[in-house]
């Protein structure tokens, strides 16, 4: 049997392994933003601080590393799932008062990242209020398209509790849009009878 | 007004999350040139520790590829000069044993059966001491005590058959059991021995029930045998002693 031919990735990858600074360059534009967000979602003080000793970590650690991009992407995710950890854990012990709230400002003035931060937000009243765990499932599954058995592993379940996990979260979730939904629908009214003429943000409604 | 989560109408929840979640994955252009950085710094060590430890792990390499070969001239010499070594002294497992026996058989090297083995490595017992012209003293033989070296017979039985395993010319001897061979037990109790009683019957193996038995070398003494034998009157000499033996025969 042929063996298949090297896909980009495992180029890429082998190119990684040899410590070639181009080729982390392109592992790190393709998959920083995903660990970004799940750290995000999961509402880490210092998301960036965590994502650099993830990649460092990565760099460290890729000679242990064999499989596809679906799983190169879970092996990320389970390193920056132990950071998380780690860095909750150290807080414990020292706490750090945080300024704000974590939650995060656009990193520029532009459409693009306003957007974003909106959706961030958006994200969070869908998920706020879930136990963490039920959060990672739900972010990792749906957000970030990961399998069942990859979940597992990095929650250090197994797979039959994993699902049964899911499948509460995804309760938990389906209460949360419905409330959100009850909620929006009462706002919406309550701000269709006092609505004025026009946006006050300057956008016409008509 | 800020744009409601369920702006998309008959959306599952999952596929509500999805969605929102994409749009959420924030960028890295802010942190991406920092942490690029670290990791050219990251690997730019991980090069230079390469590098330096090459030498020492291409001597582990070197002793871990000898360590191998030590375990396997190791198994060779075992192979070839233990194991042989230990056929020929007879300590192998019996199964082994025979097959080393027969294998060497076949290149005309005599190695010794588990059998043979274990019957030469047995302590040659003096059954009998005394030819069948010897009689029982009659004297009282105390119980065999290892500790305690056997007085000789007056008679210079003690003499007789003093190298094991070797009879004397005209010497009977009997095996182990005391049984004489050529037949039934050549009793040679003498007429007019009262035969022990049952208790006064030695525990151990009856020992040569047809010799006159021997106050230097008989087994069968007992402690209540050696009282029979005590207690018999002068006269009848060699009666306790063949009595003890018929005893043990029973």
């Amino acid at each position: 049997m042929d063996p298949s031919p090297p896909t980009d990735f495992q180029r890429v990858l082998e190119a990684a392994r040899r410590g070639e600074d181009g080729a982390w360059r392109a592992l790190y534009l393709a998959h920083a933003p995903a660990v970004l967000g799940y750290l995000r979602a999961q509402r880490a003080v210092s998301p960036e601080d965590l994502v650099g000793e993830v990649w460092l970590q990565a760099v460290r650690d890729l000679h242990r590393f064999t499989g596809d991009e679906g799983g190169f992407r879970g092996w990320l995710m389970t390193i920056a799932h132990h950071r998380l950890l780690d860095a909750r854990r150290a807080a414990t012990r020292r706490p750090v008062e945080v300024a704000e709230e974590a939650g995060y400002t656009a990193a520029s003035s532009e459409p693009e990242a306003v957007e974003q931060v909106g959706a961030e937000q958006d994200l969070h009243r869908l998920l706020d209020g879930m136990p963490e765990r039920q959060r990672t499932v739900l972010y990792l599954r749906y957000v970030q398209d990961m399998s069942q058995r990859e979940v597992a592993t990095l929650l250090g379940v197994s797979t039959p509790a994993m699902k049964m996990l899911q499948a509460r979260a995804l309760r938990a979730l389906d209460r949360r849009v419905r409330e959100l939904d009850a909620a929006d629908a009462q706002a919406s009214a309550d701000a269709g009878v006092g609505a004025l003429p026009f946006d006050p943000e300057g956008r016409s409604r008509h | 007004m800020r744009r409601s989560p369920n702006s998309h109408v008959g959306e599952s929840p999952t596929d509500r999350l999805a969605r929102v979640g994409a749009a959420a994955t924030p960028g890295v252009e802010h942190v991406a040139s920092a942490h690029l950085a670290a990791i050219e710094r990251e690997l730019v060590i991980m090069r230079t520790v390469a590098a330096a430890d090459a030498p020492a792990r291409s001597r582990d390499r070197l002793q871990q590829g000898r360590r191998p070969r030590a375990v396997a001239y190791a198994a060779v010499f075992a192979a070839l000069v233990v194991m042989p070594s230990m056929a020929l002294a007879g300590v192998l497992p019996d199964p082994v044993q025979r097959a080393a026996s027969r294998f060497a058989a076949n290149v005309g090297v005599h190695v010794p059966l588990p059998e043979t083995a274990a019957e030469t490595a047995r302590p040659q017992v003096d059954d009998v001491t005394r030819g069948p012209k010897d009689v029982d003293s009659g004297k009282a033989k105390p119980a065999p005590d290892a500790t305690v070296p056997e007085p000789s017979n007056g008679r210079g039985a003690a003499t007789r058959g003093t190298t094991p395993g070797r009879p004397e010319p005209g010497e009977v001897r009997g095996n182990r059991y005391g049984q004489v061979p050529g037949g039934p037990d050549r009793g040679t109790a003498t007429p007019g021995a009262k035969p022990a009683t049952p208790a006064s019957a030695p525990s151990t193996p009856p020992a040569s029930s047809g010799r006159p038995s021997d106050p230097g070398g008989s087994k069968s003494s007992s402690p209540a045998a050696s009282a029979a034998m005590s207690s018999a009157p002068a006269g009848t000499k060699g009666g306790a002693g063949n009595a003890s033996g018929t005893s043990a025969r029973d």
